[in-house]
């Protein structure tokens, strides 16, 4: 069973901030991992 | 309106303060609080035809894991350029790492587990029809450095998303502030 990932979600329009998991469709649009730079 | 200086005693009116309201150069859009051990952070409806260009602050809370802070514009699942010109704090030779069409700005700032999560970007053009132009504060464990870049489409952006690279971001708070046209 894969971890729950879950997104915080601020509407500036309402003022409105929640916290939830994401759907599949935001999980897949999450941008990959970066390589590490050199000073790391 | 031009600067203007109150002595003591005098009686601060009504217009003089809205005056300097409406004259105000950065003026507050939105607020919020990250949540517990996320892995994203959606800000929506913050940009819009009201202001051309925003400075987004991210500053507290803490990580999980040390690593950059990627940041990503709503309709834009690709088309990010741009590069990190950085040097280390040993004094080393500027260093330089590059989004080229990537799917995100990768270099937005840095979480730590110490530090927590501190950024200032600016953002030009967001909610334009046009390119978007983007700048931020870059720093790691022992870099510093810039992050210029670009969002190369046309599409009229209302908010925005911040990805931590590995683990999860708690608490710490983004605002988004708006530059005045006139």
């Amino acid at each position: 069973m894969s971890d729950t990932i879950i997104g915080t979600f601020h509407d500036a329009l309402t003022g409105e901030t929640i916290t939830r998991e994401l759907t599949a469709e935001e999980i897949a649009a999450l941008p990959e991992p970066t390589e590490p730079l050199d000073s790391e | 309106m031009a600067i203007k200086t109150f002595t003591t005693g005098e009686v601060l009116t009504a217009s003089d303060t809205n005056t300097f309201l409406a004259n105000a150069g950065l003026v507050y859009v939105t607020s919020t609080t990250i949540g517990s051990a996320v892995s994203s952070v959606t800000v929506s409806n913050c940009f819009s035809s009201t202001y051309d260009n925003y400075r987004i602050l991210v500053n507290g809370g803490t990580a999980s894991a040390n690593n950059n802070l990627q940041m990503t514009l709503n309709g834009a699942a690709t088309g990010y350029y741009g590069a990190l010109i950085y040097g280390l704090s040993t004094g080393v030779n500027p260093l330089l790492a590059a989004a080229n069409n990537a799917a995100s700005w990768p270099f937005m700032g840095y979480h730590t587990t110490g530090s927590g999560i501190i950024t200032s970007i600016e953002l030009l053009g967001p909610n334009l029809a046009k390119q978007t132009v983007i700048q931020s504060v870059y720093y790691n464990t022992g870099g510093n450095g810039t992050f210029t870049g670009t969002l190369d489409n046309t599409t009229q952006h209302t908010g925005f998303t911040l990805t931590p690279t590995t683990g999860t971001l708690t608490g710490g708070t983004i605002t988004v502030y708006g530059y005045r046209k006139a």
